[in-house]
C-alpha cells in the first residue's frame, strides 16, 4: 500500500463505535422519494437547483410549521413506517434525536429579516432547533438530543454520535435527520456556486438506527488551511489512513464536497492496494448526502465496508461503515 | 465517583467577553459585586420596539491590537470568539506553546450564528464571503482559521442551551481520542434581528430581570462569548498545568413539548440532569451548587424550581442556586458557557455570585437563590442547567480543582 503518510498531517486519529443497524429510511429529495430516486439521478445532466416539493401534512400540529419542519416530519414518518414501527414507539426518553443541516433556517431567517411586520408565529422558526423541535413535539421524543450545523461532515458526525449513544445503552433507537432547503435563498446561494458541486439538491433524509451486531465504524476528520492541493492531499491522506488503516473499502461514496478534496481523494485512493468502486453523489445534498448514500447502499444490499466521505468548507471527513448494510 | 463514570476532562483555561467585563477578572468582579451590564441599546435602532434595553458589549477592548491581524473577520460574533479564545489560551498556558494543530478541536455553540453577516448578504454587501459568514457555522470557521487548527471543527445549535452542549460535545471528542485539546464554548451577538424577535414574542420585560422573584416578568437579552480550553487530564498533567476545574458530565435532551415554552413538567430537563450526573458517576447528593438557567420568565423559573426539587429531593432546599441573567442579560448561545465558567470560578474563589434584583419570594419558587449579595461558599461539585427554543435542555456537572 502506498500511504501518503509522508506528506499527511500527523495526529489525525479515528474514533470507533459499534455500527448501528439501519432499521428504517425516509428520504424526500429534489430527485424524488426513496433511495431509488438517487440511483436514477446518477449520470443525469445536472441542473442548478433541485427543489423538493413541500409535503402535505395535515393537522393542527403542523399549521404553523415551516417547509423545512414539514419535510423533517415527513422524512421521520417515512423512516418509522419503513421500520415497521408504530409512530408512538418513538415517544419518550429512549429515542434519541440527532439533527444536521447547513441551510434549513436560511429561508425563515430571511423572511424575518426582510419583513418588519413578522408576527410572533414566525420568529421561533428562525432557530435551526425549530426543525428537530417540531419533530420531537410531533412524535413525543424526549431522549438525548444534538443539532450539528454544517454540510456532509455534520451528518457523519451525527452518525458517529448515534453509534456512541446506542453503544452506551443511553437509547433504544436514534433518529439521524438532515434537512436542506435553499429555494427561498437561491439568489444568494446561486452566487456561491463555485463552492459546491452542481446541482444543489434540497431534501430531508432520516435514518432510524438501532443497536447493530458489534462490528465497528470509524470516523475521522481534519481541517485544511486551504482546499486546493497540496493542502487537500495532506488532509485527505491523513483522514483516510486514520479510518481505513491498511484496509481498502469495497465502495467509496463521495457524498458532498469541493473539487479540491475530490481530486486529492481520488489520488489517495489510487495509491491503495486495491481500487475500490467509487460512487459520487449526483449533486450537492449537503448534510443529507451521507444519509442518502447509506440508504441507497442498504437498499441494494451493497457489500461493505463502505467509506463515506464528505467535505464542507475546509473540513474533510470520512466514516467507514462495516458490513452488513441490511 | 462510580466506576461507570466517564473520564473527567480538565478545564485548563477560560476566556470571556461579556457586558460586565472582557476578561476573567473583570467578569468575576462584576458578578460578585452585583454589577449589571443592562443599559439602553446603542448599536442598532430600537426606538420602535417595546423594550430598548439589553446587555450590550459597548466597546470590544483590545480590538486595536487584534486588527493588525489579517485574519481578523469583520463579523462581530467572530471577534467575540477570537477575543475570548486569546484569553482562554493564555490562561491555559497555550498561547506561546500551542497544541499540535491536528489534535486541536474547535466546538462552538450558537443560537444565532452569523446573523450579522446574513443581513449584509441580503443587502448585497460582502459577496460570497458574507454568505459563507452568514451561515450558522460561519463564526466557528472564522475562529478555526484564526487558530490554524487542523483538527475537528464542529458547530452546535441547541438554541440557548448551545453553550453547554458544545462543552459536552468537545469533551466527547477528547474522550474518543479525536483531540487532545479543545477550544469550546458559545457565542451570540445582540442585534436587531433577535431583539425584534423577542419583542414580538412579548418575552422582554420593561422591568428589571428578576430571576425567581414573584414579580418576574420576562427576560432582557445580552451578548458575549465564553470559551474554555478542555484537555485530556494526562495532557494537562504532562504540561504541569493545574486545571481550573473539571468537566465531569454532560447531557442534552429534548422536551418534545412546545416550540418556545418549556415542558410544564420539565421531564426533558430532569432527564438531562440525571444523565449528566450519571456520566459524572455522581448522585444528586454530590451537588453543592446550582447555576440555573433562571431567565426570569414566569414559566422557566417555575419549571426549573420544580425539576430541582424533584431531582435533588429534600436537599434542594439546602443547595444554593443562582442565576446571573440579571447581570448579563440572556446571552443566548454564550450563556451556558459563561455560567459554567462562573461555577468554576466560584470553586476557585470560594464565593457564589448573587441572583440580582431579588426582593419578593414566590411561594412556588422557594429555594435558596443567593439573593442580591455574594456568599462565601466553595462548591466542589456544581450543576449548571440550560434550556432553549425547540425544547432543548442541557446539564453540565463541573468540579472545582
Amino acid at each position: 500500500m502506498n500511504r501518503v503518510a509522508s506528506s499527511a498531517i500527523a495526529g489525525v486519529r479515528a474514533a470507533h463505535a459499534p455500527a448501528p443497524r439501519i432499521a428504517g429510511v425516509g428520504l424526500l429529495t429534489g430527485w424524488g422519494e426513496g433511495p431509488a430516486a438517487l440511483a436514477r439521478a446518477r449520470g443525469n445532466t445536472p441542473a442548478s437547483l433541485l427543489a423538493v416539493p413541500t409535503p402535505a401534512l395535515g393537522g393542527e400540529r403542523f399549521r404553523r410549521a415551516t417547509r423545512e419542519c414539514l419535510l423533517a416530519a415527513a422524512a421521520v414518518r417515512a423512516a418509522t413506517a419503513e421500520a415497521g414501527l408504530d409512530e408512538t414507539a418513538l415517544a419518550g426518553e429512549r429515542t434519541g434525536m440527532l439533527y444536521a443541516s447547513a441551510t434549513a433556517y436560511a429561508a425563515a431567517n430571511r423572511a424575518f429579516l426582510e419583513d418588519e411586520a413578522s408576527t410572533t408565529l414566525h420568529f421561533p422558526y428562525t432557530a435551526p432547533s425549530a426543525v428537530p423541535g417540531e419533530v420531537t413535539i410531533a412524535f413525543g421524543i424526549r431522549g438525548p438530543y444534538l443539532n450539528l450545523m454544517g454540510g456532509g461532515p455534520a451528518a457523519l458526525q451525527a452518525l458517529w454520535y448515534a453509534a456512541r449513544w446506542l453503544a452506551a445503552g443511553q437509547v433504544d433507537r436514534v433518529l439521524v435527520l438532515a434537512v436542506e432547503t435553499v429555494h427561498e435563498v437561491w439568489d444568494l446561494f446561486g452566487r456561491a456556486r463555485r463552492l459546491y458541486r452542481r446541482p444543489l439538491v434540497e431534501g430531508a433524509a432520516c435514518l432510524l438506527l438501532e443497536p447493530g451486531d458489534g462490528a465497528s465504524l470509524a470516523w475521522a476528520s481534519a481541517t485544511a488551511p486551504r482546499t486546493a492541493r497540496p493542502h487537500a492531499d495532506r488532509v485527505v491522506g491523513a483522514v483516510l489512513d486514520a479510518v481505513l488503516g491498511d484496509g481498502t473499502p469495497a465502495t467509496v461514496a463521495r457524498c458532498s464536497g469541493t473539487h479540491g478534496f475530490g481530486r486529492a481523494e481520488a489520488a489517495a485512493l489510487a495509491g491503495r492496494r486495491r481500487s475500490p468502486a467509487v460512487v459520487s453523489g449526483p449533486g450537492e445534498a449537503m448534510a443529507c448526502g451521507p444519509l442518502l448514500e447509506l440508504a441507497e447502499a442498504r437498499s441494494r444490499r451493497a457489500p461493505g465496508p463502505w467509506l463515506l466521505t464528505a467535505a464542507w468548507r475546509n473540513d474533510y471527513s470520512a466514516l467507514c461503515w462495516p458490513t452488513p448494510m441490511a | 465517583m462510580s466506576p461507570r463514570a466517564a473520564e473527567p476532562v480538565a478545564v485548563t483555561g477560560a476566556g470571556v467577553v461579556s457586558p460586565i467585563g472582557q476578561d476573567l477578572d473583570a467578569f468575576w468582579a462584576g458578578l460578585v459585586t452585583g454589577v449589571s451590564g443592562i443599559a439602553e441599546i446603542e448599536r442598532f435602532p430600537v426606538a420602535d420596539l417595546r423594550v430598548t434595553r439589553g446587555g450590550e458589549v459597548k466597546k470590544l477592548h483590545r480590538v486595536a491590537e487584534l486588527t493588525h491581524d489579517a485574519r481578523l473577520p469583520a463579523c462581530r460574533a467572530s471577534r467575540f470568539l477570537i477575543h475570548a479564545t486569546r484569553e482562554a489560551l493564555a490562561h491555559a498556558g497555550l498561547a506561546a506553546d500551542p497544541p499540535e494543530p491536528a489534535r486541536l478541536a474547535v466546538v462552538i455553540g450558537t443560537a444565532l450564528g452569523g446573523i450579522d453577516d446574513a443581513a449584509r448578504a441580503l443587502r448585497g454587501d460582502g459577496g460570497v464571503r458574507a454568505l459563507c459568514g452568514s451561515l450558522y457555522d460561519g463564526p466557528t470557521w472564522n475562529l478555526a482559521r484564526w487558530l490554524d487548527t487542523e483538527g475537528p471543527v464542529l458547530t452546535v445549535s441547541t438554541a440557548c442551551a448551545s453553550g453547554a452542549t458544545s462543552l459536552g460535545v468537545a469533551a466527547e471528542l477528547i474522550r474518543a481520542g479525536r483531540a487532545d485539546v479543545a477550544v469550546a464554548g458559545g457565542v451570540d451577538v445582540l442585534c436587531r434581528f433577535v431583539q425584534r424577535g423577542f419583542n414580538v414574542l412579548r418575552s422582554l420585560t420593561r422591568d428589571q430581570v428578576r430571576p425567581f422573584d414573584r414579580r418576574r416578568s420576562g427576560i432582557l437579552l445580552g451578548e458575549g462569548a465564553g470559551i474554555v480550553v478542555l484537555e485530556r487530564a494526562a495532557c494537562a498533567a504532562a504540561r504541569g498545568r493545574a486545571p481550573l476545574g473539571w468537566l465531569l458530565g454532560h447531557a442534552s435532551t429534548a422536551d418534545g413539548a412546545h416550540i418556545t415554552a418549556p415542558d410544564p413538567e420539565g421531564r426533558g430537563l430532569a432527564l438531562a440532569i440525571r444523565q449528566a450526573l450519571g456520566e459524572a458517576g455522581l448522585g444528586p447528593d454530590s451537588v453543592e451548587f446550582v447555576s440555573a438557567h433562571g431567565t426570569g420568565t414566569p414559566a422557566n423559573d417555575r419549571v426549573e424550581t420544580d425539576v430541582l426539587k424533584r431531582v435533588l429531593g429534600p436537599r434542594a432546599y439546602a443547595v444554593p442556586v443562582n442565576s446571573i441573567k440579571a447581570h448579563l442579560g440572556h446571552t443566548m448561545g454564550a450563556a451556558a458557557t459563561l455560567e459554567a465558567i462562573m461555577c468554576l470560578l466560584a470553586g476557585r474563589h470560594g464565593q457564589l455570585p448573587p441572583t440580582l434584583n431579588y426582593g419578593e419570594s414566590d411561594p412556588h419558587c422557594d429555594l435558596d437563590w443567593v439573593p442580591n449579595e455574594a456568599r462565601r461558599h466553595r462548591p466542589r461539585v456544581s450543576l449548571s442547567t440550560s434550556l432553549g427554543f425547540g425544547g432543548c435542555n442541557a446539564a453540565l456537572v463541573l468540579a472545582a480543582a
